[in-house]
């Protein structure tokens, strides 16, 4: 507990210096802007100014991008309310309810209580974070390659049947992702794989190119032919209608706490995050409800607990980043590359040699939460107005910013060729409804996997069985293939009842 | 004999057939390209052990989702057409073909000019604006601001 102080004070002093606060503002506020913007997601804003952050310390860097990470988590929810289009993926479950109470009028006090729930869900998250995030430290030091190769299997295998609705589509995309990992030359044994003969591929794919690529050209392409929605009228939200009533505080009440601990416990499971932990409280919000008939037609509980999980998840989702190495979800992976790119390594040891930069980022964080609260509140009314910007101005200047973000990383004219490549590529995905974020993450770990597996087998002699006989390994695959039976054999019984509705007709 | 006619996996949907043979094929390929590297042994592994497993993997994944086809609602597969894809990677490739030739300028303004074709109801005027506007904006960013390297005017 002493720890815990006085890491809070090394990480306040840390977090208060000017261009710390500066930077969790400048991030905060971009990560909003850019979640209030449906089209621009958390991730692909980071994959863009992750160049940028190249040329800024470790410190600011990391705040700055954590800030546009959580930040777009609070933003959000904000177009979803209003135009029932998802500014971040991980808000889409606040359409549902948020959208229909928009309709009735309420919708500033959707906006208000996500807000609210959003602050709260972050904190309970942060507790985790700082009560929980060293003692995983100790714990990790017992993590041999064999328990890694099995979270990471975890992980992997979470991030494509939980996410998405095709469970062999996810599958296929996380093994797609790792194959993609291995290009270049084995770390191992000098090998050249699938390079081809061409020596730029021997350093592997370009990381950023492929996120941007998969990522925000197809979002690009997508929304470039569709017409925007109606312009929502700024003075349809006044004060008043902002103000939740004393009902709507007290029915947000245990949603807010109950989503707050499902994402806290999800987000720290690598593999899952914002968007699964939102779901999840849906769910749950749902079934214990007394009258879940509500729900879909302005439930505050619907959007409550789903935001409070929401940023809770993306909260603790730093916790194996930090403490482990191991990324939460892709977002993480593409910290986790920024960390390195820094020449900061985190994993156990990082608690323990830098502190400051640990408590540093726990208490920026708490800073940045509370200064999203003070934010979206007022600026509710400033937010609708971006978010009637036209779509056609929008994007040639993402488009100028990719460019020249991917340029900017090795002065290369080829990586944005690739980046090109990997935008062919990333809509030819999305037509035939293939996820590329669980690609993403296997793509990151690929080659941690692959040697943590090597290295395990090789310690283990040739022996599989490795895997399950460590104890904490064994827990990690039966999770695994507890996840995998039953996501499949819910899908192929729900295929098999269909296919007898079939029979029927 | 109508049960089995109802489980029988010929049903597949075109997308699901598209998207399952491409996963196919790509696992396949990884299979072969994977046998022509050293394989080794479990216990000291080549660099062909993992992809060799991995392209196993994406093959029988593929297959699943052959198999696992069905005709539902969601099958139809979301063309998002010609124009879009073609204009915004157009864009890009200007970008990449100018930078150094021409400079950062003229790079931005191709590349804001081609990406205009994706939405055809831009008007020229504001594509010009536009194209005008980020000439100096982003300059100043990314050079001004981050010290980012690079020409603007190059000829």
């Amino acid at each position: 507990m002493v720890e815990t102080f006085t890491g809070l004070a090394l990480g306040f002093q840390v977090a208060t210096t000017t261009s710390a606060l500066f930077y969790c503002a400048m991030g905060v506020t971009i990560g909003t802007m850019v979640g209030v913007l449906p089209g621009l997601g958390g991730m692909a804003t980071i994959a863009m100014l992750m160049p940028i952050s190249y040329h800024l310390e470790p410190m600011s860097a990391i705040i700055m991008l954590a800030g546009i990470y959580y930040g777009a988590a609070y933003g959000g929810s904000t177009s979803s309310i209003l135009l029932n289009l998802p500014g971040t993926a991980s808000a889409a479950v606040t359409c549902l309810d948020g959208y229909p109470m928009s309709q009735q009028g309420r919708g500033g006090v959707a906006l208000v209580m996500t807000a609210v729930a959003s602050f709260i869900g972050a904190m309970l998250g942060l507790v985790v974070l700082i009560v929980f995030g060293p003692q995983l430290a100790f714990l990790a030091f017992r993590f041999g390659s064999a328990e890694y190769f099995s979270l990471m299997t975890l992980g992997l295998v979470a991030a494509a049947l939980l996410t998405t609705g095709a469970p062999f589509r996810g599958l296929s995309m996380v093994v797609l992702g790792l194959i993609f990992g291995l290009v270049g030359t084995d770390v191992a044994t000098g090998a050249q794989r699938f390079t081809f003969g061409s020596i730029r591929l021997s350093d592997g794919l370009n990381l950023v190119a492929l996120a941007m690529g998969l990522f925000g050209v197809p979002e690009i392409v997508r929304n470039a032919s569709k017409s925007r929605a109606a312009i929502v009228e700024a003075s349809e939200i006044s004060w008043r209608s902002m103000v939740p009533s004393s009902e709507d505080l007290r029915r947000s009440t245990l949603p807010i706490l109950r989503g707050g601990g499902i994402g806290g416990f999800l987000g720290a499971l690598p593999g899952t995050g914002g968007l699964l932990a939102s779901f999840m409280s849906y769910a749950a919000e749902k079934r214990i409800h007394k009258r879940p008939e509500e729900f879909g037609k302005g439930a505050i509980e619907g959007v409550a607990g789903p935001e409070a999980a929401n940023n809770a998840a993306i909260q603790t989702a730093f916790i194996p980043t930090l403490t482990l190495g191991i990324p939460g979800d892709a977002v993480m992976a593409f910290m986790l590359a920024v960390f390195i790119m820094h020449g900061i390594v985190p994993g156990p040891s990082l608690v323990s040699q830098q502190p400051e930069l640990f408590w540093g980022i726990c208490v920026s964080f708490f800073i940045g939460n509370l200064f999203l609260l003070i934010l979206n509140i007022p600026l509710v009314r400033i937010w609708i107005l971006l978010v009637s910007v036209p779509y056609s101005i929008l994007f040639p200047v993402v488009i100028i910013l990719m460019c020249i973000g991917v340029y900017s990383i090795n002065n290369s004219i080829y990586d944005i060729y690739w980046l090109m490549i990997f935008g062919g590529i990333g809509c030819v995905l999305y037509m035939f409804k293939f996820e590329a974020a669980p690609l993403i993450l296997g793509f990151i770990l690929g080659p941690m996997m692959e040697e943590h597996f090597r290295r395990a087998m090789l310690l283990a002699r040739g022996d599989p069985t490795i895997f399950l006989s460590r104890p904490i390994s064994a827990v990690f695959l039966l999770t695994t293939v507890t996840i995998i039976s039953w996501i499949i054999g819910k899908y192929i019984l729900r295929k098999m009842i269909s296919g007898k509705k079939v029979l029927d007709h | 004999m109508f049960k089995k006619e109802a489980r029988f996996p010929l049903n597949i949907q075109p997308i699901d057939l598209v998207a399952g043979s491409l996963m196919i094929g790509i696992g396949l390929f990884v299979l072969a390209e994977s046998i022509t590297y050293r394989i080794g042994t479990a216990r000291s592994m080549g660099p062909g052990y993992f992809p060799l497993l991995l392209g196993g993997l994406l093959t029988a994944f593929g297959l699943g989702i052959l198999f696992l086809s069905k005709k539902d609602g969601k099958s139809k597969i979301d063309f998002i057409g010609l124009r879009g894809p073609i204009a915004v990677l157009g864009s890009i490739a200007a970008f990449a073909a100018l930078v150094e030739s021409v400079g950062l300028i003229g790079a931005i303004a191709a590349a804001v000019l081609i990406s205009s074709f994706a939405d055809p109801r831009l008007g020229w005027t504001r594509v010009a604006m536009l194209a005008v506007v980020l000439c100096i904006l982003a300059p100043l960013l990314f050079i001004g601001v981050l010290g980012i390297r690079m020409e603007l005017f190059r000829w």
